[in-house]
C-alpha cells in the first residue's frame, strides 16, 4: 500500500479521515502499519501490505 | 466485533479461494466492454474484486483501480496476480461492499460484479448500493451484475418455494453449495428478479442507464443482470 492511499480511504464505519503508523516501509510500499480513525478512534492494521478495513 | 454476516462471507470465500480462482479465469464480456469505454484517466473501485479477473484489465486501461474484497485469501491471489503482470497502479482494501472504506465522490467508476448476490438481508444489500452512489463521482458510472432468481436452474425451487410459506429467509435466498476440488461449502444466495434489482437500484439513489438479462448457461431464461447506473 502507497502513502497516498491516505487521501483515498476513511473509516467503513464512520467515513473518518485516518491517521497511518508505519511500522515496516520498502521502497515507498507500506508493508506493516495501522490506521487509527481520528472520528471514532478505531484502529486497522495494514498487514503484508494490505490494509484490513473491515468494520470494527 | 466483525458483523457476524461479514465473518461467515469471509470464511466461505477464503475456503474456496483456490478453487473458485481455477474455474473463474475469463472476464464477462459485458464488464469488458464498460471497462473499454471507461477514460484512461479513470478512478475505479471494483467492489467484490474476487480473484481479480476484472480488476487486472481495468487496471490495463485505466489510471488507478481500487480491489476491495472480503476474503483475504482471494485478495491474496489478486496480489499475486498484481506482480505478474507487472501492475503499479492497484491498490487492495480488505473489507466489505457494505461498509466501503473510500472516501465521498471519489471514484469515476466502480465494477459491482456478481457480488451483492452474496449479503444477506436486504436492508444491507440496499447499502451497499447507497455506498457506491457515495464513492462515485457525480455523473459517475457503476457496472453492476447479480444471478437471475427465474434461471433454468433454480426456476423449480423458487416456483415451489412461492407456493410453501417460506418463513424467515427473504423471497430469493438460497444456499448454493460448492462442490468442486473436494469441496463441499455452502454460499449465500439472494437471487434477483428483474423488478427487485430496479426498484433497489431507484431506492439507493442511483440513476438506471440500463438492464439486460443474458443467458451464459441457461437456455430458456436469463440467469445474470447486468445493470449500467450513473450516480447523482
Amino acid at each position: 500500500m502507497k502513502k497516498e492511499m491516505l487521501d483515498i480511504l476513511c473509516c467503513p464505519t464512520c467515513k473518518g479521515d485516518l491517521e497511518l503508523e508505519i511500522k515496516k516501509e520498502d521502497e515507498g510500499e507500506i508493508i506493516e502499519g495501522s490506521f487509527t480513525c481520528k472520528k471514532c478512534n478505531c484502529t486497522y492494521s495494514i498487514d503484508e501490505g494490505i490494509p484490513n478495513l473491515l468494520p470494527k | 466485533m466483525t458483523n457476524v454476516y461479514t465473518k461467515k462471507s469471509e470464511d466461505t470465500w477464503n475456503a474456496i479461494a483456490k478453487s473458485f480462482d481455477s474455474t473463474r479465469r475469463k472476464p464477462w464480456i459485458e464488464c469488458i466492454d464498460f471497462i473499454n469505454n471507461l477514460s484512461k484517466e479513470s478512478l475505479v473501485a471494483d467492489i467484490g474484486c474476487g480473484n481479480g479477473r476484472h480488476l487486472i484489465p481495468c487496471a490495463k486501461q485505466c489510471k488507478k483501480v481500487f480491489g476491495v474484497d472480503v476474503s483475504e485469501e482471494l485478495l491474496k491471489i489478486v496480489q499475486k496476480k498484481i506482480t505478474e503482470n507487472n501492475l503499479s497502479n492497484v491498490e487492495l482494501m480488505h473489507s466489505e461492499a457494505v461498509n466501503i472504506p473510500i472516501k465521498d465522490n471519489l471514484v469515476d467508476a466502480v465494477l459491482y460484479i456478481a457480488t451483492m448476490h452474496n449479503i444477506p438481508q436486504r436492508y444491507r444489500r440496499l447499502k451497499s448500493l447507497m455506498e457506491i452512489n457515495r464513492i462515485l463521482k457525480k455523473d459517475g458510472e457503476a457496472i453492476i451484475s447479480v444471478w437471475s432468481r427465474w434461471q433454468d436452474k433454480f426456476r423449480q425451487h423458487f416456483i415451489k418455494k412461492c407456493l410453501t410459506n417460506v418463513n424467515r429467509k427473504e423471497f430469493g435466498d438460497i444456499d448454493i453449495y460448492w462442490r468442486q476440488h473436494g469441496l463441499d461449502i455452502s454460499r449465500f444466495y439472494h437471487l434477483y428478479s428483474k423488478r427487485e434489482l430496479q426498484n433497489d437500484i431507484k431506492q439507493a439513489g442511483l440513476d438506471l442507464i440500463k438492464i439486460d438479462g443474458v443467458k451464459y448457461f441457461s437456455k430458456n431464461y436469463f440467469d445474470n443482470y447486468f445493470a449500467i447506473v450513473k450516480s447523482n
